[in-house]
C-alpha cells in the first residue's frame, strides 16, 4: 500500500492510525529531535558516525557541566543536612535543594523556551496542518524538558545523596525519588514555558521586540545572581530559623510541604506532591496551548515599525558590512543575551570592583600569599578573568549560520569574503574592548597596578579577543548550518558553542596554571606578553586559513 | 555579454546540467525554460558564480567566472526565485547597503531608488523592517536592489512570481528599456507567453541538457511556445 493509499484510509505512513493521537504526537518529537540532531551532522561531514560522535562529545560536555554544578550543590546539601534531616522534617533539605534545582533549570531553559516554543520558523506551516496547537507545543517542550531535567537533577540527585547516606540504601526511596525528579522536570519545563510565553507577549507589543527579552533576562539574571551572593546569609536564615520557616511552608503552601515530603517516601506526600505538580503543570500546558496559535501568529506578525532615518546614503563596502553586523546583533535577543553577556559582565564587574575595593585588594593578597607576592600579579590576574568574560562573547561562531538563506546576497555579491570575515571580527572587537578598557582601568585603580603591568595585561586582554574572534569563525566555517529553524539553535545549542565555549575556558584554564606554575620565574608582564604572542601566532594561522580556503568554502557553502 | 561553455554540474550521480552551451550578447533578453529539476536554477546559480561547477566555462563580459570571480559579478546583478532578504533591515538600509557595495554614489542611489521604489509603488514601505514585507514587496526591493547599480548582466531566476500585475508589467518594461541600453537579461520562467513576448531569444532545457535554442521565430516556427515546449517535454 503506498502511502497516498494508507492516508486515503485515514491511517499515517509506516502503518501507524493517522488517527492516533499518539503517533501525530511522535512524529512531531521526532522531527523536533531531527532539527538537534542536525545540528551534530553539520559542514562536510554529514555522516552518522559524525552526528553520533558530535552527539556523544556534547553529553559528555553536558555531563560535565551538570557534574560539577552537583559537586557544589552536594556540598551545599551535605552542610544544610545537620538543620535541614531529622526531627521528622527530612523534606525540608528535599524543599531547599528541589527549589534550588528548579530556579537553575527555569535559569538555562527560560532563554531558549520563547524562541524554541513560539519562534520557530516551522510553526505557521505546522499550525495550517490539521494538528492540534497543544501538539505542537508539546512536541517543543520535549527537547527543552531534556535540559530542564539534567539541570533540575544537578539540584536534586545530591538531595537524594545526602538522604540515601543517612537513611541507608533503600530501592523503594530510590525508585520514589527518580520519578518525583522526573514530575519536577516538567515542574522547571512549566515555569520556563510560561517566562517564554509571557516574554513573547511582551515582545508583541514593542516596536524594539528583543530587547524586552533581553530585559526580562537581565532582570531574571540579576535576580539569581542576587539570591546566589546573598546564599550564605540566606543558609545562615534558615539554619536560625528552619523550624519556623517549615511550620509556615506546612500551613501556608502545603504543595511544596508535599513535594518535599513525597522524597521521603511518605504515600501520602507521593500522591499529593505528584498531583501538585500534574496541576501546576497541567494549568500552565493548558494556558499555554490555548493560546499558542494567538502568541506565535503575534510572533511571527513583524510590526510594520519604522528602522532607522530613513536616508539613503551609501558608504564604503567595510562600513556598510559592518553595520550590517551591528544590526544583525541588536536585531536578535538571543545572540545579544548569548554573545553580549560577557560585556555587560566586564563593566558590571568594573563598578562592583570600585564598589567593592577592600573586597577586590583582600582577594589580591590572599592570592599573593599563597603563590608568593611575584611583581605584577594583579595584572595575570587581572588579564586571566577577562579572558573568561571574552571567551562568552562568542560573537563571530554562530556568525555565518546566521546568515541562513539570506547567504545568498554575500556570495552573488562583488565581495572579498575576506572583508566579510573582517566584519564580523571587527564586531567581536566592538563588543568585547570598551568592557577590557573600563574593567582593566578599574582593577588598575584599585590595587595601584603599575602602566606596564596595566598595558601587558591589555595587550594579552585584546590578543585574547582577537583569537576568540579568528577561532569562533573557524568553527563556523567548518561547521556551518543554513537549514535552522529556530536562530537559537546556531547560537547556543548543538556542537559549535560547546566547543568554543568549552574550549576556550579550558584555554584559559591552562593559561592560568601555567602563569601561577611560572609565577616565581618569569615576570608578569613577560609571561602575558608570550600568552599574547601565541595567541596572536595562533589568529595568524587562521587568518591565512580564511585568506585561502576559508574564500573558497565562503564563495560556495550553502 | 554572457558564453556558457559545455557547463556540466553534477550533484552526487544526478547530472544537473549536461553540457550546456549558450551566448547571449549585450541588448538581449534571453528566456530560459525547462520543467521543474530541469537545471534552470543550477545554471543560473552557476552564471553567477554561487555553485562550482564541475566541468566547462563561464565568461561574464569576456572574464571567465572562475578566474576572477569579484570582476564578474560586478557586472552582474542576481534575483532568486526566493528572494531572502535581511529580515533585521529595513528596505532604505538594504539599498544603503548594495549601494555601498557596488560603490553607488549617494546621489545616484537616491536618484535611482526613488525612481524605481516609485515605479514598483514601495517608496511608502522603503522604511518599514524587510521582515514586514510580502513575498511582492521582497520580489520589488531584489529588484530594485539589482538595478541601482547599472549591471551589465541581469540573471533573474523566476522574476515575476509575487509580482501583483502592475508590478510585472513594470517589471517587463523596465527590463526592455535596460536591453534598449544595451544591458543583457538571462532569466527563466514558467509563465510561455512572458518569455513568448519579452524574449529575444529561449533556450528550452530537458534534464539538464538544452534540447532546442535560437530567437524566438527559430524555436516555435508558426506554433506557439507553449505547444513547441510540450512537444519537446514528450
Amino acid at each position: 500500500m503506498n502511502t497516498l493509499d494508507s492516508r486515503a484510509r485515514g491511517k499515517a505512513p509506516g502503518g501507524g492510525g493517522l488517527g492516533k493521537t499518539s503517533g501525530l504526537l511522535m512524529t512531531l518529537i521526532k522531527k523536533q529531535f531531527m532539527e538537534l540532531s542536525t545540528l551534530f551532522s553539520m559542514g562536510k561531514r554529514r555522516s552518522k558516525r559524525g552526528s553520533a560522535g558530535g552527539f556523544a562529545f556534547t553529553l559528555i560536555l553536558y555531563a560535565v557541566i551538570a557534574l560539577s554544578l552537583g559537586a557544589s550543590m552536594y556540598a551545599l546539601s551535605e552542610s544544610l543536612s545537620p538543620v535541614l534531616l531529622g526531627h521528622g522534617e527530612d523534606w525540608k533539605l528535599f524543599v531547599m535543594m528541589d527549589i534550588l534545582g528548579i530556579a537553575l533549570a527555569t535559569l538555562i531553559t527560560m532563554f531558549s523556551a520563547d524562541l524554541t516554543l513560539f519562534r520557530a520558523k516551522d510553526n505557521e506551516i505546522l499550525l495550517s496542518m490539521p494538528i492540534p496547537s497543544g501538539y505542537i507545543l508539546l512536541a517543543r517542550m520535549a527537547p527543552l524538558y531534556v535540559i530542564a531535567l539534567m539541570f533540575t537533577a544537578s539540584g536534586v540527585v545530591p538531595a537524594i545523596m545526602v538522604y540515601v547516606n543517612k537513611v541507608g540504601l533503600n530501592i523503594g526511596i530510590v525508585i520514589v525519588n527518580l520519578i518525583m525528579l522526573l514530575a519536577l522536570g516538567f515542574l522547571s519545563l512549566a515555569l520556563s514555558a510560561v517566562l517564554g510565553w509571557l516574554v513573547s507577549l511582551v515582545n508583541a507589543r514593542m516596536k524594539g521586540r528583543g530587547f524586552a527579552s533581553v530585559i526580562a533576562s537581565l532582570v531574571f539574571l540579576g535576580l539569581y545572581f542576587f539570591f546566589y551572593f546573598q546564599i550564605n546569609k540566606f543558609t545562615q536564615a534558615l539554619v536560625n530559623s528552619s523550624s519556623a520557616m517549615a511550620d509556615w511552608i506546612h500551613k501556608f503552601l502545603p504543595p511544596i510541604y508535599f513535594v518535599g515530603l513525597a522524597h521521603t517516601g511518605s504515600v501520602k506526600g507521593i500522591i499529593l506532591g505528584l498531583l501538585t505538580i500534574a496541576v501546576i503543570f497541567g494549568v500552565i500546558y493548558f494556558v499555554l496551548s490555548r493560546t499558542f496559535r494567538g502568541v506565535v501568529i503575534n510572533a511571527s506578525k513583524t510590526v510594520s515599525y519604522k528602522v532607522g532615518n530613513g536616508q539613503l546614503k551609501t558608504g564604503s563596502a567595510a562600513q556598510v558590512l559592518l553595520k550590517k553586523e551591528i544590526r544583525r546583533f541588536t536585531s536578535s535577543s538571543s545572540y545579544m543575551m548569548n554573545c553580549g553577556l560577557g560585556s555587560i559582565m566586564m563593566i558590571a564587574l568594573a563598578v562592583a570592583a570600585i564598589i567593592k575595593k577592600d573586597m577586590v585588594v583582600y582577594g589580591v593578597d590572599i592570592i599573593k600569599r599563597v603563590f608568593g607576592s611575584a611583581p605584577g600579579l594583579e595584572a595575570g590576574l587581572l588579564a586571566l578573568v577577562i579572558f573568561l568574560m571574552v571567551s562568552t562573547c562568542y560573537y563571530t561562531m554562530p556568525s555565518i549560520s546566521l546568515e541562513g538563506k539570506s547567504i545568498w546576497i554575500l556570495q552573488s555579491l562583488p565581495i572579498d569574503p575576506m572583508k566579510i570575515f573582517m566584519s564580523k571580527i571587527k564586531m567581536e572587537y566592538i563588543l568585547c574592548v570598551p568592557g577590557i578598557l573600563i574593567l582593566s582601568i578599574a582593577i588598575a585603580i584599585v590595587t595601584k597596578m603599575s602602566l606596564l603591568s596595566w598595558l601587558a595585561a591589555v595587550i594579552a586582554c585584546l590578543a585574547y579577543t582577537t583569537f576568540t574572534a579568528f577561532f569562533g569563525l573557524w568553527i563556523n566555517m567548518k561547521r556551518p548550518s543554513f537549514d535552522w529553524t529556530n536562530e537559537a539553535y546556531p547560537i547556543k545549542q548543538g556542537l559549535n558553542p560547546l566547543i568554543c565555549l568549552f574550549g576556550e575556558w579550558l584555554l584559559t584554564l591552562v593559561l592560568g596554571a601555567l602563569f601561577f606554575l611560572t609565577a616565581i620565574f618569569i615576570p608578569t608582564e613577560v609571561y602575558l606578553l608570550l600568552v599574547s604572542l601565541i595567541l596572536l601566532g595562533v589568529s595568524f594561522v587562521i587568518y591565512r586559513w580564511l585568506a585561502g580556503k576559508g574564500r573558497q568554502i565562503f564563495a560556495y557553502m550553502q | 555579454m554572457l558564453k556558457i561553455e559545455h557547463l556540466t554540474k553534477t550533484f552526487g550521480e544526478h547530472k544537473a546540467v549536461d553540457d550546456l552551451s549558450l551566448e547571449i550578447k549585450p541588448g538581449e533578453i534571453y528566456g530560459f525554460i525547462g520543467h521543474n529539476g530541469a537545471g534552470k536554477t543550477t545554471t543560473l546559480k552557476s552564471v553567477v558564480g554561487i555553485l562550482p561547477f564541475d566541468n566547462g566555462e563561464i565568461y561574464i563580459d569576456g572574464t571567465s567566472i572562475k578566474a576572477d570571480p569579484l570582476g564578474c559579478k560586478r557586472k552582474i546583478a542576481y534575483i532568486p526565485d526566493n528572494p531572502d532578504l535581511y529580515d533585521y533591515m529595513s528596505g532604505t538600509q538594504y539599498l544603503n547597503f548594495i549601494g555601498g557595495i557596488f560603490g553607488v554614489p549617494t546621489e545616484e542611489l537616491q536618484k535611482k531608488a526613488h525612481f524605481y521604489a516609485n515605479e514598483f509603488s514601495l517608496i511608502a514601505d522603503l522604511d518599514k523592517a524587510i521582515g514586514s514585507y510580502s513575498h511582492g514587496m521582497k520580489q520589488k526591493l531584489a529588484v530594485i536592489g539589482a538595478l541601482i547599480h547599472d549591471p551589465k548582466l541581469i540573471i533573474m531566476d523566476e522574476p515575476f512570481v509575487g509580482l501583483d500585475p502592475k508590478a510585472a508589467f513594470i517589471l517587463k518594461q523596465i527590463m526592455r528599456e535596460m536591453c534598449d541600453n544595451g544591458t543583457a537579461i538571462f532569466f527563466s520562467t514558467h509563465v510561455l507567453e512572458v518569455a513568448e513576448k519579452l524574449c529575444d531569444k529561449v533556450a528550452i532545457i530537458k534534464d539538464g541538457r538544452l534540447i532546442k535554442s535560437g530567437t524566438m521565430e527559430e524555436v516555435k516556427g508558426d506554433e506557439s511556445l507553449e505547444e513547441v515546449f510540450l512537444e519537446l517535454e514528450e
